[in-house]
């Protein structure tokens, strides 16, 4: 969605004009929805943020910024909704650094579905602020630069953030056997 | 080589992020570094590696789920100009809503020049809804604007095989609504109004034309037809004009 389009779309959500709400929500549902299951690995919970997170995006329409991106914004208060629900979860397994090798893909061992399994439950096994890194970066394919607008983080420290969630992420793989040394 | 170096390239390439001189950069230090391509091979397999993942399913009620809990409109509740329909209404005035509301009843069926019935008037068979039967309706989708010198709030109540579409218009020009209710699923049933009715009033072709000036308060009472090629999903359309130019669309919309 252009900027101009983006901007007639929230003044009209301003407005109360419930299609323009309808279009919003269609837009910006999926991809929403898939960032809170990434973070959260339960559908059940990405799908209770998600519907919190428009609730919250309609409550205060009239204080968005236009000079952000209205995605931006939006993946903003999704990914901290799903903070939230994971604190209040408060049992994700404590973080700990692991050796790192070498690795490659050795995708003929699993197939798609357990390879989705296993990726998320590598993915869970990292702290929040890098798996919301990792999950923008390659869920939603964000830039530095938005990806620093949703996190409210320079690009310099999203790039560093970004560097060190990959090695995490690369030697968790490696651990679980999902890439091989 | 600057291992921090090589290692920031290769990461802005496989993010998209590099730039043309830095794409130079990093070219000259594959070439030169076998450690430096099996940096980037490895980023490349992971990027492979979450390319195989598939998108999880979206519950299918997750859409409905959400639009059922977003709040409606609020901008005309806190507006002076509707203060007059929330302050609690003296006896009287509800006396000469019911007399208004019949007297509208009467002229909507006998008078040709207070309505022109220019279409399908199988629209209009029925009887008076009684202001009281909202006790029974739930309040399902509104639809409100408001610009200079003008403001208008819909609210749809649905009730069990009847829906309740209440207008209010509050204009200091005159302004032209249209409620298209082809895609409603139901048929007008009855007209009532509690102040000051709109300057006209027509059916044509399932859509309500209402012309006002002032502030002015109508209700339709419309009841649900069985129709075969009809989903069950009520979707009634809004257009307001002012002096011909469209000044704004919406829809409101339900479920029977």
């Amino acid at each position: 969605m252009d900027k101009e389009r983006e901007i007639v779309l929230v003044r009209d959500c301003q407005r109360g004009d419930r299609r323009a709400m309808d279009t919003l929500v269609r837009q910006f549902e999926k991809p929403v929805f898939n960032a809170a299951y990434r973070m959260l690995g339960s559908a059940d919970e990405a799908a209770d943020v998600t519907q919190t997170a428009f609730l919250k995006v309609f409550e205060n329409i009239r204080r968005f910024d236009p000079n952000f991106r209205l995605f931006s914004w939006i993946y903003r208060i999704a990914v901290n909704e799903a903070v939230n629900q994971l604190n209040r979860r408060k049992r994700f397994a404590p973080y700990a650094e692991v050796p790192c090798e070498d690795f490659d893909v050795s995708q003929d061992t699993v197939s798609t579905s357990q390879l989705c399994s296993e990726v998320q439950a590598v993915l869970m096994e990292l702290q929040p602020d890098h798996r919301a890194v990792i999950v923008l970066r390659y869920f939603t394919e964000c830039s530095y630069h938005q990806i620093g607008e949703i996190l409210e983080l320079p690009e310099k420290t999203v790039k560093s953030r970004l560097f060190t969630a990959r090695q995490q992420m690369k030697c968790r793989l490696q651990r679980h056997g999902i890439l091989s040394t | 080589m600057n291992r921090y170096r090589t290692l920031e390239l290769i990461s802005a390439a496989a993010d998209g992020e590099l730039g043309d001189a830095e794409r130079a950069e990093l070219d000259r230090l594959l070439d030169e570094s076998p450690e430096a391509r099996e940096f980037q091979a490895e980023l490349e397999n992971l990027e492979a590696l979450f390319g195989d993942i598939p998108l999880p399913d979206m519950p299918e009620t997750l859409h409905a789920d959400i639009m059922a809990r977003v709040p409606l409109p609020q901008a005309i509740s806190a507006s002076p100009m509707f203060a007059w329909l929330r302050a609690p209404a003296p006896i009287w005035r509800y006396g000469l809503a019911t007399a208004a509301g019949l007297l509208l009843a009467v002229a909507f069926y006998e008078s040709p020049l207070f309505f022109s019935h220019t279409g399908n008037t199988i629209d209009l068979v029925g009887t008076m809804a009684p202001a009281g039967s909202r006790s029974d309706t739930d309040l399902v989708d509104s639809y409100a604007f408001r610009s200079d010198g003008l403001e208008t709030l819909i609210r749809l109540e649905r009730g069990h095989d009847s829906l309740l579409l209440d207008i209010r218009i509050d204009a200091d020009e005159p302004v032209e609504l249209a409620v298209n209710l082809a895609g409603a699923g139901a048929r007008l049933e009855a007209l009532s109004q509690s102040e000051s009715p709109p300057e006209s009033i027509s059916l044509a072709d399932r859509i309500l034309h209402i012309q006002a000036l002032g502030r002015r308060r109508i209700t339709a009472h419309l009841r649900r037809v069985d129709d075969a090629d009809f989903a069950g999903e009520a979707k009634i359309e809004l257009e307001l004009s002012s002096e011909g130019k469209l000044l704004q669309q919406g829809s409101l919309e339900t479920t029977w």
